[in-house]
């Protein structure tokens, strides 16, 4: 009768103890995503994919094609885009900051601060801004220069989610590094995924 | 009713001479150019050019060349940063800088800039200690990092004119500068 009893209430505990361990919205395997020839590496769930083709467009860093990678988790689209701009490198002040007025425009800015990335004398100082998107929504930015490449790390919270407080946006904002000692190709950090270019 | 007229005439004077002597006292603004360093900039009273040294831990130890002048206890100053070795880290350089002027300080404005194509950052800060408030104004330009900075002293005038005045008078096309512009003698 008692394992009668312990049987019945283990069929009722385990399904319940599933039901509440699984998080309320699907959630994939973060991963670490490096980037040999592009010089970074960045933390974002798993299944991202890479393109060429989204543009920026400014007064003074002209029209330059960017490779993105992106990838969408419960409404949160984590994006990052890198320009190369090797031969502007001493106006790399004057690309990030028309990045980022680019990208602040017209919209409500919510934050708007310092960013930085590593150590010492190689460490990488850029911005960090947070805005209301027109259609709804908001949208966190980190821009950073180095190397003569922009980089640009967005996450976008879309107005269904409303997830604005989400840990997974600084998660990623802030996983950004431009030292690869951790990631050499020798597997020293063998989880990490090498970045696929797109095809051009 | 001559006499009246004449009375009042003389008060008005009177008052007015009173007013303009309470004001504190305005040194001349003068347009100022240097075409080696590809700036030109409005200061007050006399300007004094200096060598010097910035140093900072990602841009390292560079030479400096600094213009400044003074007036009603605003010190007005216009700093170089000789960075041509490292310009390749232009956006980290003025990032630093910025950074490192807001440090440990009440920021109260942080600003993009813009002057002739080029893009900087403007800010404001409360100096520690009750030490007065300063404004200052970060550009990269021809591997020089450019620093504008006025410090107003504690219960100076905080809402001056003339600080905007001086930031915002700063031009790196010739084109742009007054006409009148004064050379800047470089330091020895």
């Amino acid at each position: 009768m008692q394992a009668l009893y312990i049987r019945i209430l283990s069929l009722c505990v385990i399904p319940a103890l599933m039901l509440g361990g699984s998080p309320a919205q699907a959630q994939t395997g973060w991963q670490s995503y490096v980037g040999h020839e592009l010089g970074f590496s960045f933390e974002a769930p798993g299944g991202i994919v890479s393109e060429i083709g989204a543009t920026l467009r400014g007064d003074i860093v002209g029209t330059k094609e960017q490779i993105v990678f992106r990838v969408e988790e419960n409404n949160i689209e984590y994006r990052v885009g890198v320009t190369n701009f090797a031969q502007a490198q001493m106006m790399s002040e004057t690309i990030l900051g028309e990045a980022l007025f680019l990208f602040q425009g017209e919209k409500t800015i919510l934050s708007d601060s310092f960013a930085r990335v590593g150590e010492g004398r190689d460490m990488v100082y850029g911005r960090k801004s947070t805005v209301e998107l027109t259609q709804g929504g908001q949208a966190t930015t980190a821009f950073f220069f180095t190397n003569g490449k922009l980089y640009q790390l967005t996450a976008t919270v879309s107005a269904e989610s409303g997830d604005y407080e989400s840990p997974s946006l600084s998660r990623f904002i802030d996983s950004i590094s431009f030292d690869l000692a951790n990631f050499d190709l020798d597997g020293a950090d063998p989880n990490a995924v090498e970045l696929e270019f797109p095809e051009f | 009713m001559r006499f009246r007229l004449d009375i009042a005439f003389g008060a008005i004077i009177a008052g007015a001479t009173l007013a303009f002597s309470v004001l504190p006292a305005q040194a001349a603004w003068e347009n100022y150019i240097s075409h080696p360093l590809s700036f030109s900039v409005a200061m007050p009273g006399e300007v004094t050019a200096s060598r010097g040294t910035y140093e900072a831990v990602v841009a390292g130890a560079h030479d400096t060349i600094v213009f400044s002048s003074s007036e009603n206890g605003i010190d007005y100053r216009v700093m170089l940063v000789d960075t041509l070795d490292v310009q390749d880290k232009a956006a980290s350089l003025l990032g630093e800088a910025a950074y490192n002027f807001q440090e440990a300080k009440t920021l109260m404005m942080d600003i993009d800039a813009r002057v002739d194509r080029h893009f900087g950052r403007k800010l404001t800060v409360e100096l520690p200690n009750d030490a007065g408030r300063a404004t200052a104004e970060y550009f990269f330009l021809n591997g020089q990092l450019l620093e504008l900075r006025a410090t107003i002293p504690p219960g100076g005038d905080y809402g001056s004119p003339n600080i905007a005045r001086f930031i915002d008078s700063l031009a790196f096309f010739p084109d742009m500068a007054n006409q009148n512009s004064v050379e800047l003698n470089l330091p020895e």
